[in-house]
């Protein structure tokens, strides 16, 4: 079972609310996410623009019907690896940290249950293995099979200029969203 | 008129009525005069902004969401009444909730987000301000700046 894949290249991409200046490749310190962990400055992006804007309405449902009204920016850009990237969707991977290769399981409620494991899995990545990131199955939208991956701090380049792209409109019926929405 | 007099006399009286405040006290009253002062051209200011900021709103029915009676909105804005200091922080507290919505919906878009359902609070945003849950509010479009994935 291989789960680390060496030398990437991607083409990514991310959102970033109209009022925010900062590059949209850098990455930070979050508090609350998925991966998080404060001493890690991570990057979540998706290879996936459609994914990119299910991720944000899924989190914020009542905002799926204000899509044309949206002031969000979606940037394109291309990173490479410098370490291995561990592959979480691939079969098996993630069984030692109880986790599947399908989003979401489980889907507490309190985000520090519902995460405890993928923050394991991080905290392992990252410190013990010293590998550049997780890729990681989206669970936002239903049709795509495009993998998002969290980037850790310095062990990935950005590889091209940050793009401005258009912001696709997403099917409504293509959101998965939180089964406590 | 007297600087002691500030604050003190009556409309219908003389300042000679006012028994006269001197010293530390005549100073503590001045800056607080000041302050009063400085504090409401602030909240004026920051009415001014919500207002620019609901273009479908109405003084009417943003004083509705703030439960302040719309002719005090006027007054306050007229500079011929104060606003205390619980309509002053609701003031504050809408502003700082359309100040976020408005990072990520056009200004068009923030009145039928008012009246929309926020499926996680089980109200919409006009009626859980007019019951006075603002601070769940602010909280819950805070997330509205996040785009962590999955």
């Amino acid at each position: 079972m291989d789960c680390w894949r060496s030398g990437l290249d991607l083409s990514v991409f991310r959102l970033v609310p109209q009022s925010k200046s900062y590059p949209p490749d850098q990455p930070y310190a979050s508090v609350g996410g998925r991966f998080c962990d404060k001493g890690i400055a991570t990057l979540y992006v998706t290879e996936d623009p459609e994914v990119a804007v299910a991720e944000y309405l899924r989190w914020n449902p009542e905002l799926i019907d204000f899509q044309p009204m949206l002031r969000l920016r979606l940037f394109r850009f291309s990173v490479s690896t410098t370490e291995p990237e561990f592959d979480l969707t691939a079969e098996d991977c993630g069984t030692q940290f109880n986790l599947s290769s399908e989003w979401p399981d489980p889907e507490a409620v309190d985000p520090e249950v519902r995460y405890v494991d993928t923050r394991r899995l991080a905290r392992w990545v990252f410190f013990d293995e010293g590998g550049a990131g997780i890729k990681f199955k989206s669970a936002a939208h239903r049709s795509s099979s495009a993998a998002n991956h969290v980037l850790f701090t310095d062990r990935w380049a950005s590889t091209s200029v940050p793009e401005r792209m258009p912001l696709p409109m997403i099917d409504p019926t293509e959101i998965v969203l939180f089964s406590t929405n | 008129m007297r600087l002691d007099c500030l604050d003190v006399m009556p409309v219908a009286s003389s300042c000679a009525d006012v028994e006269p405040i001197a010293g530390a006290d005549l100073d503590r009253l001045f800056r607080s005069h000041l302050n009063r002062g400085a504090s409401d051209h602030m909240r004026s200011v920051d009415l001014r902004v919500l207002l620019a900021r609901l273009p479908d709103e109405t003084v009417a029915s943003v004083g509705e969401m703030l439960s302040i009676k719309p002719t005090r909105l006027k007054s306050f804005l007229r500079g011929e009444a104060y606003l205390n200091k619980t309509q002053a922080g609701r003031v504050e507290l809408l502003l700082s909730v359309v100040r976020v919505v408005s990072e990520v919906l056009e200004s068009a878009a923030i009145t039928p987000w008012l009246d929309a359902n926020l499926p996680a609070l089980d109200s919409s945003a006009r009626n859980l301000l007019k019951r006075g849950r603002g601070a769940d509010l602010s909280e819950h479009v805070g997330g509205y700046l996040n785009t962590n994935y999955s």
